[in-house]
């Protein structure tokens, strides 16, 4: 990329909160004051420094070439694009340090937590900031393995659980990036964000799937989410909302990054299998269908309030993956997918932050989460309903709040895309769509009506004081639900737009977005079908207790694929080296005594064989037993690893998902679908 | 500086450390602070004078001096070039590290009197190995070190550490005896077994091959490759610590170094490429990496396992070794700089954890981050670089050889390094997250719970952090020696590596 104006401006953004988290580490464990004092002005700071960075993002790229190394240079570079996601970053990091004030009170180790908090931001922005893909895989490894404090801030067995999970989860997807950069750059000798698919050769698609691995765990696209509902429910409020509003888009911006820039042709006229691209794009968008039924499905089954809102996280994700895939797949045509998505980020992360603040806000107050112990908070915390009512209404879609936006443009490109291309599969990811949507309603109610209503359980009846900071940090976040809910356009034509025509979409589909009709009576009356249609399935569902049906475990993704598969693997390759090897040192331990039988040999023929092989079926056996002892040690060691506990699976306790229940659910809405209609 | 002086340094470099040991016998006997003083001073002036041949190397400048010949063509020379200066630089720094840590590790020890000569005698025959000018005086020092090393195994004298010394000694020997007939096939086929000439054998025979053979029986054994590992597990844990990590960071690295030599010396690329040999190479490489970091995998005993990652490791540099173009070989070369580094960083911080609290298996080592919390802040930086997290060193070491493997087309290395780098994070993980985050004792007290900070004195613990720091900026920092050290002996080894 091109940059236009040289400014250090991005690389103190990045260093200075890194280097506030490190300085605050060593800062002694009492003065609570000063660190809270410190860690918002630097997020302060972070978040100042971007918005004077906006006038020239405006104009052209931002950036500064730092240091010849290794065949790259460090290279810092913002356009609009990452300007979105950096002002993004630095506004739910502020909120979130914020909120932290009041939440982490009740926490211990908060000198941990704060400096690592501090640190992450700065990570983030590295990410959104590095100017090839080298420094965005750098920012991203560190900004994965320093959240992993975050999501084990608790440290209780669940917290360590999740967080192993997490940790494997990551260190596999990085691994990924890292095989996908390395082809990459033997194969087009830089890491630059420039179009490049001609030059990918032979081995385009194997990078396409390595780096939709690596950023894919992060998204928590399915079937690779599996981490996530278990690491960011665990973690302290504000930082999962952290977890779920920002640093989950670090996935969807190496996706964005990947599919929308480097894989595309290089320049006009080029010799580039556009055919490729389309497939790439409608299986992207496939997994995004899959991704945000699947999530909606699960997080319907849950009676943990965290976790529901962490199922919602995925589904939201797959909301953005589609858009993303609509746009890949249109080709030049894509602006409105793009441009979707990107405003689905935005509002996805102003309203998920927003909910598990206020979710986070009861759990500080009456230390319960699960919906089965919750109820009437309306009457006790009227501020905290009415901000969750506004987030809700945002995440649901209702016009008027902010997701209606990214929601009716990444529905408008499905439908286009449809038109253009008059796939069967478009108008069948439309009807998933649109049940989604009716489906985010359904669990939003039953989240509202689980914490909110009702009668108020004996032992939470008393008197609730909300801290200043926590009514403040919703009342803004309800506050943007709003205003981006109500002006949709503002945001569009001066933000999204202009990052669109940075990819070089065509002029005509750029020109359909100035002036979009949100408010005209075609997306409105979708909206009603879908609010219908989530009352239909919400009211008969509920009476009944259909959403606390527990489904058998033996369907857990968990039993069926992630312990036995590379617990198969492992410990046969585990078992076959530790048995050579021990045969090895068997072998040599015995030469030893071989030489005795030597000795026997030139003596007398006849004794030979019986000691010798007794011997050779001594040291057989005792590889035998050996490798018994070994697989009873793996065993150990896989508890170990993972922390897992086989006898307390259910889908209640540990909520894992279940791939077969989805597919299931899925056939059968399939089915109805396609001949309701 | 030029080259008389530079031979003057290297004959220093090399016999000062040999010359102090009958001085630290007689001293320790008065007094053990004078003692503990004057190894640190030797191993510091090493260090000191080795960093001095840099501007020398730098610039290009290679010593190739005979002093005299024991038969005609058989000679006792020296050489200096940049490869046997990166090897010089990082065996008497660690040297030193570590000699600096014994102080306080060795003072709750028996034997003192014993160790430091050794552990002297062990590293000027070390450095004598890497500025050896010939074959033959690489054997010379090479058995004087493998020998006078067997002392540091079995300094425990406990059964296991007897029994562990014997294995490695017999492998020694029967290295030494491959190494030395390998030499003799070469001499016989060349008339010289010289560095200074270039490729002495440049025919692929059958008999050439056999020298090959010999060499990396004799060369490999000390590296731990398959299947000559053996001795290593066994031998390194039961040492003392600082002696671990010098047995595991340095002292595997003469086997390396040694077939750099025979690579590059001995015959060449075009010989090692044109036979196949390279794939015998590489057939082992693989086999080393992927069964080192497995059998690692279930080791329970900290130092038993960090043993096994070093067979592992070892096999990267090999893997180097096999592919043989400009990135597998910066590769190699600047894996020996990290693992090194790192190795040494985990056994000394091993070593750290068993002198403090005397916990020497892995299940046991639960929140013990908290009771130390800068030795296992060391260890945790070291063993993510050993998993290759950016932007620690073990991530450019593996990047620069995953580069060199898809240069050469063999995607199948790199999908080798990262199931192991996969199989490091089972091994090393497991450690690491228990000790900063599992509670003790019941969970509502374990946050309460205060555990006092008890680590280990600064003389332990500065090594340690030097060595994390040196991980940490040897990575991705604009100013890194060691990777100019390996981009420099890359292209002079591709360069034929002798003029």
């Amino acid at each position: 990329m091109e940059v236009t104006f040289t400014t250090y401006i991005p690389l103190y953004l990045v260093l200075v909160p890194m280097l506030t988290g490190i300085v605050l580490y060593f800062f002694p464990e009492n003065q609570m004051l000063v660190r809270k004092v410190v860690s918002i002005l630097a997020s302060l700071f972070s978040l100042a420094g971007v918005i004077w960075l906006l006038p020239y993002v405006l104009v052209g790229e931002v950036g500064c070439d730092l240091i010849e190394f290794l065949q790259f240079s460090l290279l810092f570079s913002i356009d609009i694009i990452s300007w979105v996601f950096a002002v993004l970053i630095t506004l739910v990091y502020f909120l979130a340090i914020l909120f932290s004030f009041s939440y982490m009170d009740y926490e211990h180790n908060r000198r941990r937590y704060y400096s690592f908090l501090i640190f992450t931001l700065g990570a983030m922005l590295g990410i959104v900031f590095a100017g090839d893909f080298f420094l965005l895989f750098i920012f991203f490894e560190i900004m994965t393995f320093s959240s992993l404090v975050l999501v084990i801030h608790k440290q209780d067995r669940e917290a360590l659980q999740a967080g192993s999970l997490y940790l494997y989860m990551a260190i596999i997807g990085g691994l990924s990036l890292f095989f996908g950069l390395l082809l990459v750059y033997g194969n087009i000798g830089h890491l630059a964000m420039v179009p490049a698919l001609e030059e990918l050769g032979a081995q385009r698609l194997a990078i396409l799937v390595l780096f939709m691995i690596g950023f894919g765990i992060k998204a928590g696209l399915v079937p690779l989410h599996i981490w996530l509902p278990l690491a960011h429910p665990v973690a302290p409020s504000p930082a999962s909302a952290l977890l779920s509003g920002i640093m989950i888009k670090a996935g969807a911006y190496g996706i964005l990054r990947v599919s929308l820039i480097l894989f595309r042709p290089a320049g006009e006229g080029s010799t580039a299998d556009w055919s490729f691209i389309f497939n790439s794009g409608y299986i992207l968008m496939w997994i995004g269908i899959v991704t945000m039924l699947a999530g909606a499905l699960m997080a319907l089954l849950q009676s943990n309030a965290k976790r529901i809102l962490a199922y919602s996280s995925i589904s939201q994700m797959g909301y953005i993956a589609a858009g993303l895939g609509v746009a890949v797949f249109m080709g030049l045509e894509g602006a409105m997918g793009f441009t979707g998505s990107l405003y689905h980020i935005a509002n996805h992360a102003v309203f998920k932050a927003g909910l598990f603040s206020m979710i986070g806000v009861v759990y500080m107050l009456t230390h319960e989460q699960d919906l089965s112990r919750l109820g009437g908070m309306a009457r006790k915390m009227p501020l905290v309903t009415v901000v969750f009512v506004i987030a809700a209404l945002g995440i649901a879609g209702i016009p008027g709040f902010n997701g209606f936006a990214s929601k009716t443009l990444i529905h408008d490109a499905m439908l286009e895309s449809y038109k253009h291309f008059d796939i069967y599969g478009i108008y069948v990811a439309e009807r998933f769509f649109f049940i989604t949507s009716a489906l985010t309603i359904c669990y939003f109610l039953k989240l509202f009506q689980g914490v909110f209503l009702g009668p108020v359980p004996e032992k939470l009846d008393r008197d609730y004081k909300l801290p200043l900071s926590a009514n403040f940090v919703m009342v803004v976040f309800a506050a943007l639900v709003l205003v981006v809910g109500i002006f949709p356009n503002f945001l569009l034509e001066r933000l999204l737009v202009p990052g669109a025509q940075l990819l070089e979409f065509s002029d005509y589909g750029i020109a359909n977005l100035y002036g979009f009709g949100f408010f005209e009576w075609y997306p409105l009356r979708k909206m009603v079908l879908v609010t219908l249609l989530a009352l239909f399935i919400y009211l008969p569902a509920s009476t009944r207790g259909w959403f606390e049906w527990t489904p058998p475990p033996i369907l857990c993704m968990q039993r069926l694929i992630i312990q036995p598969i590379p617990q198969l693997v492992l410990s046969f390759f585990l078992r076959e080296t530790n048995i050579n090897d021990m045969a090895l040192g068997q072998f040599y331990e015995h030469a030893d005594k071989e030489d005795k039988y030597a000795e026997y040999y030139s003596s007398d023929m006849e004794e030979i064989p019986d000691p010798a092989h007794d011997e050779a079926g001594q040291s057989a056996y005792c590889v035998y037993g050996k490798g018994l002892d070994r697989d009873r040690l793996l065993k150990e060691h896989f508890k170990r690893f993972f922390w897992w506990d086989q006898e307390q699976w259910s889908i209640k306790n540990l909520n894992f998902d279940n791939l077969l229940l989805v597919f299931m659910l899925g056939v059968i809405l399939f089915i109805v679908f396609l001949y309701g209609n | 500086m030029d080259e008389a002086t530079a031979i003057t340094v290297i004959l220093v470099v090399i016999f000062f450390p040999i010359i102090m040991t009958p001085i630290l016998m007689s001293v320790s006997d008065r007094s053990e602070k004078l003692r503990d003083i004057l190894a640190v001073v030797t191993s510091a002036i090493t260090f000191l004078l080795v960093l001095t041949l840099y501007p020398f190397v730098v610039r290009g400048g290679i010593v190739q001096h005979t002093f005299f010949e024991i038969l005609p063509n058989l000679e006792i020379s020296i050489r200096l070039d940049v490869l046997s200066f990166s090897l010089t630089a990082i065996a008497s720094f660690i040297w030193l590290l570590s000699t600096i840590y014994s102080i306080d590790y060795m003072a709750k020890e028996h034997g003192g009197s014993r160790y430091y000569p050794v552990l002297m005698f062990t590293l000027g025959s070390c450095l004598g190995i890497f500025l050896a000018g010939d074959f033959f005086t690489l054997f010379v020092f090479f058995e004087l070190m493998s020998l006078i090393s067997y002392i540091l195994v079995v300094h425990e004298e406990t059964e296991e550490a007897l029994k562990a010394g014997y294995k490695y000694l017999v492998m020694t020997i029967i290295g030494g005896l491959a190494l030395f007939f390998g030499i003799i096939i070469t001499f016989e086929l060349g008339g010289t077994v010289s560095f200074g000439v270039g490729s002495i054998i440049e025919e692929g025979t059958l008999i050439a091959f056999l020298a090959f053979m010999c060499f990396l029986i004799g060369f490999g054994m000390k590296a731990g490759m398959f299947p000559l590992h053996v001795w290593l597990p066994d031998a390194h844990p039961v040492a003392p610590s600082p002696a671990s990590a010098l047995l595991s960071g340095v002292m595997l690295k003469t086997g390396a170094y040694g077939l750099f030599r025979v690579i590059f010396n001995a015959f060449s690329i075009e010989v090692m490429q044109t036979n196949n040999w390279d794939i015998v190479l590489g057939v082992l490489a693989v086999i080393t990496i992927l069964l080192g970091s497995a059998v690692a995998l279930t080791q329970n005993d900290l130092k038993r396992r960090l043993a096994y990652s070093s067979v592992g490791m070892m096999g990267y540099v090999l893997l180097g070794l096999s592919v043989l173009n400009e990135n597998a070989i910066i590769g190699a070369v600047f894996h020996i700089f990290c693992h090194a580094i790192m190795k040494s960083c985990l056994f000394l911080a091993a070593g750290a954890i068993i002198w403090k609290t005397g916990k020497r298996t892995i299940s046991e080592l639960g929140s013990i981050g908290r009771e130390m919390p800068f030795t296992m802040a060391c260890f945790s930086i070291a063993a993510l670089a050993m998993i290759g997290i950016p932007p620690l060193s073990g991530f450019l070491s593996k990047w620069t050889l995953g580069l060199g493997a898809l240069d050469a087309n063999a995607t199948f290395y790199v999908i080798v390094l990262l199931i192991s780098s996969l199989l490091n994070a089972l091994y090393y993980l497991p450690i690491i997250v228990p000790a900063f985050f599992e509670m003790v004792g019941d969970e509502e007290q374990g946050h309460a719970l205060k555990l006092s900070v008890q680590d280990v004195p600064p003389k332990m613990l500065a090594p340690m952090i030097i060595l994390a720091i040196f991980t940490v900026i040897f990575g991705l920092s604009p100013i890194n020696v060691p990777f100019d050290l390996s981009q420099m002996t890359s292209d002079f080894l591709l360069k034929g590596g002798w003029f």
